[in-house]
């Protein structure tokens, strides 16, 4: 192949690096009306009444809306729509929606929020799992607050932890509640020309915004117009409606004037949903020898205000909740709880990543326990290939634990570099891997992960992608696909198969992209499907083309079509480089002929729904992808401080398209898993505000906290995906966040059970264990490869 | 409204003026931020990036400081003036090391840039990294009205949260410190730059060996440590190898950790905060160890 597999330029590089890109925020011109959103005052209350008269009367103040000028059903939701676009009878968190202002300029716009007058009947929040399932508390919901549940029901777990299980270690992990932090926050305008309303802003899907928008606002959807503006990273954060409503409501009320929103950071923060924080007891057992023989999980999920995508989170968790591993009797409950705090839904993981930080966690306990390496019971433990993964489901290609092979080499060749490919070398670097530091309170620990991931969104749910392909005029071709480039580089790939598909130049090929009446549906730019999907459509669409043009060129070279090759916009028969004709030649022919030079295709693999009684399905996701890190820390035991000192981190990606952009993909998630590890974590106060809504306070890793990442690629080719790729946005993030915490246990020999492990709890883990005489001064690790 | 005066005199003809309503705008990297989160500080800003000679650093022998009150008597060969618009980026590159290292903590390299020394002590905040390392070198401060000037010894400068000792028409004009103590710095905070202190201690040793110490992010603002500085001081002149001594640093511990006074918030608790003061203070304490006998084996 020659295009894909090369680091070609991402597409959009030169107008990113100069600066003329123009994310949603960028779209303000002058003009324009202002929109602000005036949100709840009450985490939890009744709304008995709104009164506008005041703002309404200051001068600049073009008009103020409340839920009763909302045209349609005034809800959304991405499963269940239960999400008013403006709250009306009731507030459920402290970023709920309650009117909107639009005014002349921002100034007079925020200073009417102030004159809006709303009466509450104020509730007592919710904000734990205990407050919102006692007895007498106040539903969020006329269903209640529990949300939900999901169910894994495989083999007899209770009966296999009485009497097979040889050692059964159990314990409780918490993890918090994630923002995800993107850069470009959400802002973008609307225009509504008496017909159709056009909205700028970013999200996913843009099809499925649509739909959600007309919907809410009472449109027909083939009167919404959603166009994606240049995106500066979503991981998840803008699966939800963000500010579609809220400018498309403010357009309709002020036809033929355009709109303009735009949340500043701690606005972003107070009402986007996050992730998911779970409390997932575990217990799992094995026999003496280190294989797993049962696994019982109950999961307590955050679920928030409003439903999001937390049905199909909860179920991600219960289908991943053994990960990689060959568990014959898995027993999973998954139940999901509405609180008072911001609603949670997708982002990048979707509930593997918190099961992951579980079962990686518990096999480290169990290691522990039997004074077994944590490769080695790793290794004891992976799929292999044509074994079933928690959801009984074949692993046809099960490459976890040729991807801990590839970490351990990369780990072993920072060491001894003459390691080279073998793996029993890296075994013994391993083996011997160094715990002396400066000072018996500094001490190292190394963390292993090994992870899954089912990609797409998997249980039957309808996942599709198409895309449309044409030469123009001018001989290039144009693939129209409606899939978001959200910054992960999709656009550079569409270019690369199209181009490699069709054997033409990378130059040659323009993207239209994301726009509802131009492009068409590609799903979403989640579940890490993208490449996989919208790489497969476009792929299917460009081999129809190719076959049609070969056709033509048949009669030209008089051999049968697949004895011609095209390279690079140029045709040759196979083995007879003298006789060659150019594409554009070719195309000229096929028009001449009447040959259609457009075309579209679908892409639409089934699933099978996960049964309700035991969660088991033959296929709830199309593929699975697998991955292993390592990583090495610093821990200082006097602050609790957590350095990183390597991080290794091996992915399956089948085929690196562009391995520039996997590697990106990979280092990007790998320091968001960080974050989660060590110190990202949103902090509500006992009113239910965000007390670190900003940058200042909601801590991201910085440079110092992310040493050089060591990506390593692994490629086992997928034969359902286009060119063997499947997919690597989310994975490098699963696997992180496990390594990073296992390393802080091998460190100081107990494991942190509250994430993220900030230097507080770090060194209160430490403390306790001191209480518990779980602790030793002097690491015997550490004198031994001090005098070594 | 914004005023961009020329001249220091045009600068505290507008602060006589405006008092309290005005604010001096220098890096801006406080202020700036405020009024970007809708917090107006001030009605009226006082420019001070127009005015020359604001960012000088001086360095002055000993023999130099005996007729000027802000210098004398430093108990040091040589001290240092600074101008009061003097950047983080600036103070990074002095050879006083706690200084210079809290500098280096300080923000990333836009805000070291813009940051001044005067800015993060009018500023007072609790968790001032330029502040606690300006306390414990005993550093003072020349602060000036329309009328004339006056000194300030900056541990009498913070009075109260984010209050301190300057009157409504007082501009900081000049800030001293000594340039040949011994020093040491360390800082806790949640990430590796860009980062808040969750504790921060400073400690310096005069030419004379006298100790001084501070701490940051665990009172209402940065504070001094006078007990344990006092009981250092004594266990240094009966013993030069003293700050390597475990039983002496045991009772510095125990010393700073009664004397701070923190406050559980959500960036940390009051007993995490208490229990990091003297954990800090015996990390430095065991840095400057080596530089005080260097025989001492230097593991921190």
């Amino acid at each position: 192949m020659s295009i894909v597999g090369k680091s070609i330029t991402r597409i959009d590089a030169e107008e990113k690096v100069t600066g003329a890109t123009r994310y949603g925020g960028d779209l303000y011109e002058k003009g324009m009306l202002h929109v602000k959103v005036l949100r709840a005052e009450h985490a939890f209350a009744e709304i008995v009444s709104i009164d506008t008269s005041a703002a309404l009367a200051l001068p600049g103040v073009c008009g103020v809306y409340t839920a009763k000028d909302v045209g349609g059903t005034n809800r959304h939701g991405l499963i269940r729509r239960d999400q008013p676009v403006l709250a009306d009878t009731m507030v459920r968190y402290k970023g709920d929606p309650v009117a909107i202002v639009v005014a002349e300029n921002d100034d007079v716009a925020r200073e009417a929020l102030r004159l809006i007058q709303v009466e509450y009947k104020p509730l007592k929040p919710i904000h734990t799992f205990e407050e919102a399932l006692a007895p007498d508390a106040p539903k969020l919901h006329p269903e209640g607050n529990l949300m939900g549940g999901k169910r894994i029901r495989k083999g007899d777990a209770e009966r296999a932890l009485r009497e097979e299980c040889e050692i059964v270690v159990e314990d409780t992990i918490e993890t918090q509640t994630v923002d995800h932090a993107f850069l470009d926050l959400e802002s973008g305008c609307a225009l509504y020309d008496g017909d159709m309303l056009t909205i700028w802003v970013s999200g996913q899907w843009v099809h499925e915004e649509r739909r959600l928008v007309a919907l809410a606002l009472g449109l027909p959807v083939e009167k919404v117009r959603i166009i994606q503006p240049a995106t500066g990273g979503a991981f998840g954060g803008r699966e939800d409606l963000s500010i579609q409503c809220f400018v498309g409501l403010a357009a309709l009320k002020h036809p033929g004037h355009k709109v303009y929103l735009r949340y500043s950071r701690a606005e972003s923060m107070a009402a986007r949903h996050k992730r998911h924080a779970l409390r997932i007891h575990y217990t799992m057992g094995a026999k003496r020898d280190g294989r797993l023989v049962a696994a019982k999980v109950t999961v307590w999920s955050d679920e928030g205000a409003y439903a999001s995508t937390g049905i199909a989170v909860m179920r991600k968790a219960s289908s991943h909740c053994t990960g990689p591993y060959r568990v014959p009797h898995v027993w999973a409950d998954v139940y999901g709880v509405h609180t008072n705090n911001n609603p949670t839904g997708a982002m990048r993981g979707f509930g593997a990543a918190q099961l992951a930080i579980a079962y990686e966690g518990m096999l480290d306990r169990l290691a522990q326990e039997l004074g077994m390496d944590r490769v080695e019971i790793r290794r004891r433990n992976v799929l292999r290939h044509g074994e079933p993964i928690t959801t009984n489901q074949i692993i046809t290609e099960a490459t976890a634990g040729e991807c801990l092979d590839r970490a351990l080499l990369q780990f072993a060749k920072g060491i001894d570099p003459s390691v080279g490919d073998d793996l029993a070398a890296a075994q013994r670097v391993w083996e011997s891997r160094s715990y002396a530091t400066r000072a018996p309170w500094l001490r190292r620990g190394y963390g292993v992960s090994v992870v899954c991931f089912g990609l797409g969104y998997g249980d039957a749910f309808p996942d599709a992608a198409r895309a449309r392909v044409r030469f123009n005029e001018r001989n290039e071709l144009e693939v129209y696909t409606g899939a978001v480039e959200v910054g992960q580089g999709l656009l550079t790939m569409v270019v690369q198969v199209a181009a490699e598909a069709l054997g033409i130049e990378p130059e040659r090929v323009r993207v239209f992209a994301a726009d509802t009446h131009l492009t068409p549906e590609a799903g979403s730019s989640s579940a890490t499907r993208q490449t996989y999907f919208t790489g497969s459509a476009v792929k299917l669409a460009c081999d129809e083309l190719r076959e049609r043009l070969l056709d033509v060129a048949e009669t030209y070279f008089g051999v049968h079509p697949f004895e011609i090759k095209i390279s690079n916009g140029i045709l040759t028969k196979v083995g007879d480089s003298g006789k060659r004709m150019e594409i554009d030649e070719l195309l000229s022919e096929a028009r001449r002929r009447g040959v259609s030079l457009e075309t579209q295709a679908l892409f639409k693999p089934r699933t099978i729904r996960e049964r309700d009684e035991d969660g088991l399905s033959p296929r709830a996701f199309v593929t699975y992808l697998f991955g292993s890190h390592i990583c090495q820390v610093l821990v200082d035991t006097e602050t609790g401080e957590v350095r990183i000192e390597r991080h290794i981190a091996a992915h399956d990606v089948g085929k690196a398209i562009n391995p520039e952009l996997v590697i990106g993909q990979i280092q990007g998630g790998v320091t968001q898993g960080i974050g989660m590890a060590l110190m990202e974590e949103v902090i509500y106060g006992s009113d239910g505000r965000i007390l670190n809504a900003g940058f200042t306070d909601y801590i991201l890793p910085s440079v110092r906290d992310v040493p050089n990442i060591e990506a390593v690629i692994v490629e086992h080719e997928d034969p359902t995906g286009p060119f063997g790729a499947h997919g690597v946005g989310e994975p490098p993030l699963i696997g992180a966040t496990p390594a990073v915490l296992g390393a802080i246990h091998d460190a100081i020999g107990v494991p942190i059970r509250r994430i993220p492990a900030t230097p507080e709890r770090v060194w209160r883990t430490i403390m306790q264990a001191k209480a518990e005489g779980k602790w030793q001064d002097v690491d015997p690790r550490w004198e031994r490869d001090v005098k070594r | 409204m914004f005023i961009q005066p020329t001249t220091l005199i045009e600068a505290l003809e507008a602060k006589r003026q405006f008092g309290s309503a005005a604010a001096f705008l220098a890096g801006g990297t406080d202020l700036v931020v405020l009024i970007n989160h809708g917090r107006m500080p001030a009605r009226v800003f006082i420019d001070l990036s127009h005015i020359e000679g604001l960012s000088q650093i001086q360095c002055f022998a000993a023999d130099q400081c005996a007729d000027d009150p802000l210098t004398r008597d430093f108990d040091a060969a040589k001290v240092f003036v600074c101008g009061p618009t003097t950047t983080f980026a600036q103070l990074a590159r002095l050879p006083v090391r706690a200084l210079a290292e809290a500098a280096r903590s300080v923000g990333g390299p836009q805000i070291r840039n813009r940051g001044t020394i005067a800015g993060n002590l009018a500023t007072a905040s609790p968790a001032g990294d330029g502040s606690t390392a300006l306390l414990a070198l005993d550093g003072r401060v020349e602060v000036q009205n329309l009328y004339g000037s006056r000194v300030i010894a900056l541990r009498e400068f913070f009075l109260d949260y984010r209050k301190t000792a300057l009157a409504p028409d007082e501009m900081i004009v000049r800030v001293a410190f000594p340039a040949t103590w011994l020093t040491g710095w360390r800082k806790l905070g949640k990430r590796g730059a860009m980062n808040i202190s969750t504790v921060c201690c400073a400690v310096g040793i005069s030419d004379s060996r006298r100790v001084h110490i501070a701490f940051g992010s665990v009172g209402p603002y940065p504070l001094r440590a006078e007990q344990t500085a006092n009981y250092l001081t004594e266990a240094l002149r009966g013993d030069p190898a003293a700050f390597g001594d475990p039983a002496v640093q045991k009772h510095a511990v125990e010393l700073a950790q009664a004397e701070v006074r923190p406050i559980d918030d959500f960036r940390a608790s009051a007993d995490y905060r208490r229990a990091m003061s003297g954990t800090l203070l015996q990390k430095v304490m065991r840095q400057l160890a080596e530089e005080l006998t260097p025989t001492t084996s230097a593991i921190v």
